[in-house]
C-alpha cells in the first residue's frame, strides 16, 4: 500500500502486464496478409468494345463481362507520366484498368514475387530475359492469342528476343538498335569525312572505323582522347562483333556455347586490340558500369559511343553529334549491331490471359506510338519508320537521319540469350578480364569459359 | 500418522515449489517471447532452411531437388569462388587494423576533457549513421579518376592522383580505406572502455615515472584488451560479409577485382536463380568465419585481460 493506502503494482505484476501485451502485439501483427487489391471487380463498367489482335470473342472468366478488370503491371526505366498515358488510352479503349508499379531491377525480384504467388498479370522484360522465365514456366505462351494477328510488320528480331523454342512469351514494346553516336567536332578537327556520309554511299567499313579512331586517339593524361570505347561487357551486346568475324555465342539450339571458336576469337582480340592500342578508352576509367563511358564522351574526350537510344537523354546535347549506322565488317561482308528490346509479358498464373494479350498487343502498337511521340523510344514495326509521329521526333535535335535508322534496323540481328546467360556472362567477363591484362591468350581464357558455360546451358535448358 | 502426514506435507510443498517455478518460467518466456518468435522465424528458421537448401538444386520458380554434395564440388572447380573468397580475405586483412587503429586513436582524443568534447564526440560519431547506399554513390563520385574531387585537390597540391575505385591494384585499398567512414560503434565502444580504466593506476605509474608510452603500452591496451577482442572480431565478421558498398559502387569490377564473397552469393541467389549453390556458399562463409572467430577466442587467453579474472568464455 502507498501512502494514499491504494495498493501498488508490484514488479512481478509490471512484467507480467508488459509480457501479455508484447505476446499481444505479436500475435496481433501475426494475423492473415491484407487482401490484394490487384484485381478489384467493381458493379459498372464497359465491356472491352474494340480487340484488335482477336477475331475471337474473349474468352469466358469467372468475372461478369459486365464488370471492370484490373489488371496489375511492373515496368521500369520509363518516365511514369508517358507510361500512364499509354496506360490511360489502354482503359479508355478497352475499360480494363491498369494498376502499375515501377520496380528497378524487376529482374531480381521476380523470383521473390513468384515464390511468393505475388507476381503482377503483366511484367516487364527485357531483351535477355524472356528464354530464362519461360522455361521456368513464369510467362504465358501467347502463340494461340498471336495466331489471329499479323507480325510481320513487327522487327523480327524483336519478335525473336520475345520467342523462346517457337512459342511467342511477350511483345516488343519498344526497340531500338545500337548505332554509333559520334562527336562530329572531333571529326571534322581532325579533317576526317563524315562517318554518315560514307554510310550514304556505301563506304562505311570496318577499316574505315578502324582509321578513325586511330586517328582520334592521342594525348596523355588530362589531354587524353580516344577513338571509341569498348562494348559494355556482355556477351549479347559483344555479339555483333564476334559475328562480324564469323563467330557467335552458341550454336542454333544454344546446346553449346562456342565463345573459344575461331571467329569469335577473332572478333574478341579485335575489340582487345583497341584497348591494348590505346584507341579505346577502359570504361573503368570513369565510374564503374555501362553507363560510366558517358562522362569522358560528353566532356569531348571520346570519338565514337556504341549505344541504344535509351541513354540518348544522357548524353550532352550541346555537342556536335552525329549518327552514324553500324560499319560492315571485313570478314562478314556485312553490318551488324542488336536491339535493345522491351517486351512485356503475360504472368502464367493469371486470371485474365485474354485482357492481358490484349494489353500487349494494345501496348506494342499504340503504346509504342506514345513512347515515340514523347521521344521515349524507337518504334518497333517497320512502317513505322516512315510515320510521322517518328520523323517528327527525329526532327526535335534534328542530328539523327531517319535512313541512317532504318540501316541500324535492318542491320539488326538477333542475340537471344539462352538460359544461364548471366552465369555465362559472369564466366565470359571474367575471361575477357583475363585476356586483357594478359594474364592469358584470349584462346586459353574462352576455351576455360565454354566447358562450364555447356554444363550450364544442360542444366539449364536439359 | 504423522509420518504419512509429513511426506504428504513434503510431496505438496515441492509440488508447490515446482509449480512456482514453472510459473515463473512461463513469465519469463512471456516476456521474452517477441524476441523468441523474431528469432525464431528470422534467424533460425531461414538458417535451418538455407542449411537444407545447400544440399539442393533450387531456381525458387519451382521445389528444391536433393542433389547432395554437388553443390560443394561445384565450388572445388569453381574459379570465381576462389577470386571472391580471396577478395574478401585481402580486404579483411587491410581493414580490419586500419578500422581498429583508427577507432582507438579517435576514442583516445576524444577521451580528453576539454569544453565542447560532447559535440566533437557527435560529429566523429555521424559518419556511422549515413545510409550505405548514400555512401556508395557519393564516393563513386567523389573518387572519379577524371573528374572526382579528391584527384583534383591532389592535383592541386602537386600529389600524384590515383584511379582509386577503378583500377585492379587501387580498388581494395580504397575499400579498406573508405571502411573507416563506420568506425563510429567501434570508436564508441573503446571510449566506454578507456573511461573505464581506473584513474589510480596511471597515478601510481606516473609516480614511479612512466611515460605516456608506457602508460598506455602497460595500463591502457590491456584495460582495454577485451574492447579490442570485441571489434577486431566484429570487424572481422563485418569485413567478410561487405556488399552494399561493391554492389552499388564496383559491381565487382574492375575485372572481378572487387568480387566479394557476398556479392557473389547474392548473385547466384537473385541474377543466376542457383538458390541451392549460393546457400552452400553461405555456409562456407559461416564456417569460416566461426573457424576464425574460435581462433581468436582462444588466442585471447594469452592477451586479453579481465579485470574480474573471468576469461572469455
Amino acid at each position: 500500500m502507498n501512502m494514499q493506502g491504494k495498493s501498488k503494482l508490484t514488479r512481478r505484476e509490471i512484467l507480467k502486464l508488459l509480457g501479455i501485451t508484447a505476446g499481444g502485439a505479436v500475435l496481433s501483427s501475426c494475423g492473415p496478409a491484407p487482401t490484394p487489391t490487384e484485381k478489384s471487380v467493381e458493379p459498372t463498367a464497359m465491356p472491352p468494345t474494340e480487340a484488335p489482335a482477336s477475331t475471337e470473342a474473349p474468352a469466358p472468366t469467372d468475372a461478369p463481362s459486365a464488370e471492370m478488370v484490373t489488371l496489375s503491371l511492373w515496368f521500369g526505366e520509363y518516365g511514369d507520366d508517358i507510361m500512364q498515358e499509354a496506360f490511360d488510352a489502354y482503359e479508355d479503349q478497352f475499360g480494363v484498368h491498369i494498376d502499375w508499379l515501377n520496380v528497378p531491377e524487376f529482374w531480381v525480384k521476380i523470383p521473390a514475387a513468384a515464390a511468393a504467388g505475388e507476381l503482377p498479370d503483366v511484367i516487364i522484360m527485357g531483351d535477355t530475359d524472356i528464354p530464362t522465365f519461360a522455361v521456368k514456366n513464369v510467362l504465358l505462351p501467347l502463340n494461340e492469342y498471336a495466331d489471329s494477328v499479323d507480325l510481320s510488320d513487327f522487327v523480327q528480331s524483336a519478335i525473336a528476343h520475345s520467342s523462346w523454342a517457337g512459342e511467342l512469351y511477350g511483345m516488343p514494346f519498344e526497340c531500338g538498335p545500337s548505332m554509333w553516336v559520334y562527336n562530329k567536332g572531333l571529326v571534322d578537327e581532325a579533317g576526317l569525312e563524315d562517318p554518315w556520309e560514307l554510310a550514304k554511299k556505301g563506304e562505311w567499313t570496318q577499316a574505315v572505323f578502324d582509321e578513325t579512331i586511330k586517328v582520334l586517339s592521342k594525348g596523355e593524361g588530362d589531354d587524353a582522347q580516344w577513338g571509341t570505347f569498348e562494348p559494355a561487357k556482355s556477351i549479347d551486346i559483344q555479339a555483333p562483333f564476334l559475328k562480324g568475324f564469323g563467330g557467335d555465342r552458341f550454336n542454333e539450339d544454344f546446346t553449346e556455347c562456342t565463345l573459344n571458336s575461331e571467329g569469335c576469337v577473332a572478333g574478341y582480340t579485335y575489340i582487345l586490340q583497341q584497348k591494348w592500342d590505346g584507341y579505346a578508352a577502359d570504361p573503368s576509367d570513369a565510374v564503374a558500369g555501362h553507363t560510366g563511358i558517358l562522362p569522358l564522351f560528353n566532356a569531348g574526350k571520346v570519338g565514337f559511343v556504341y549505344f541504344p537510344r535509351g541513354l540518348w537523354p544522357a548524353l550532352n546535347h550541346d555537342l556536335d553529334l552525329g549518327l552514324a549506322p553500324p560499319y560492315v565488317f571485313t570478314v562478314a561482308g556485312e553490318a551488324y549491331t542488336r536491339h535493345g528490346v522491351n517486351i512485356f509479358s503475360v504472368n502464367q498464373e493469371t486470371e485474365y490471359p485474354q485482357e492481358g494479350w490484349d494489353f500487349l498487343y494494345f501496348f506494342a502498337t499504340e503504346g509504342n506510338d506514345i513512347l515515340v511521340k514523347n521521344q521515349s523510344g524507337t518504334p518497333n514495326r517497320y512502317a513505322a519508320l516512315d510515320s510521322p509521329l517518328w520523323l517528327d521526333s527525329l526532327k526535335v535535335e534534328g542530328w539523327e537521319d531517319p535512313e541512317a535508322w532504318k540501316m541500324g534496323f535492318n542491320a539488326t540481328l538477333p542475340t537471344i540469350a539462352p538460359p544461364g546467360q548471366p552465369e555465362i556472362n559472369d564466366l565470359a567477363q571474367a575471361a575477357y578480364d583475363s585476356a586483357y591484362l594478359k594474364e592469358q591468350t584470349v584462346q586459353e581464357a574462352f576455351d576455360e569459359v565454354v566447358e562450364q558455360a555447356n554444363q550450364i546451358l544442360a542444366e539449364q535448358i536439359g | 500418522m504423522s509420518i504419512i502426514v509429513e511426506k504428504t506435507s513434503a510431496r505438496t510443498r515441492q509440488s508447490i515449489r515446482w509449480r512456482k517455478k514453472l510459473r515463473d518460467d512461463l513469465r519469463g518466456y512471456l516476456v521474452i517471447s517477441p524476441w523468441l518468435i523474431g528469432f525464431v522465424l528470422f534467424t533460425a528458421g531461414p538458417m535451418i532452411a538455407s542449411a537444407y537448401l545447400s544440399f539442393t538444386k533450387y531456381d525458387v520458380f519451382s521445389p528444391p531437388r536433393w542433389a547432395g554434395l554437388a553443390n560443394f564440388a561445384r565450388m572445388v572447380d569453381d574459379r570465381l569462388f576462389y577470386v571472391a573468397l580471396r577478395n574478401t580475405a585481402e580486404y579483411a586483412v587491410m581493414a580490419v587494423p586500419i578500422q581498429l587503429i583508427s577507432a582507438l586513436f579517435f576514442a583516445v582524443l576524444l577521451n580528453q576533457k576539454v569544453r565542447g568534447i560532447g559535440i566533437f564526440r557527435t560529429l566523429f560519431y555521424l559518419p556511422s549513421v549515413t545510409p550505405g547506399v548514400a555512401n556508395a554513390a557519393l564516393w563513386m563520385f567523389l573518387l572519379n579518376p577524371q573528374f572526382g574531387v579528391v584527384n583534383a585537390l591532389l592535383k592541386a597540391a602537386g600529389l600524384p592522383t590515383s584511379r582509386f575505385l577503378t583500377s585492379i591494384d587501387t580498388v581494395r585499398p580504397t575499400m579498406a580505406m573508405l571502411s573507416l567512414w563506420y568506425i563510429g560503434t567501434n570508436m564508441v565502444v573503446f571510449l566506454a572502455a578507456l573511461q573505464g580504466v581506473p584513474d589510480e593506476l596511471y597515478e601510481a605509474a606516473e609516480m614511479d615515472g612512466a611515460t605516456s608510452v608506457r602508460k598506455f603500452v602497460h595500463i591502457t591496451l590491456p584495460m582495454i584488451s577485451p574492447s579490442i577482442l570485441f571489434n577486431f572480431i566484429i570487424g572481422l565478421i563485418g569485413s567478410f560479409q561487405v556488399f552494399g558498398f561493391v554492389y552499388i559502387a564496383t559491381e565487382g569490377g574492375p575485372a572481378n577485382a572487387s568480387l566479394m564473397y557476398v556479392l557473389y552469393i547474392y548473385r547466384h541467389a537473385f541474377e543466376n536463380f542457383r538458390m541451392g549453390y549460393a546457400s552452400a556458399l553461405a555456409w562456407v562463409l559461416f564456417v569460416i568465419v566461426l573457424v576464425f572467430t574460435m581462433i581468436q577466442f582462444s588466442l585471447s587467453k594469452r592477451w586479453v585481460y579481465y579485470e574480474g579474472g573471468t576469461e572469455a568464455s
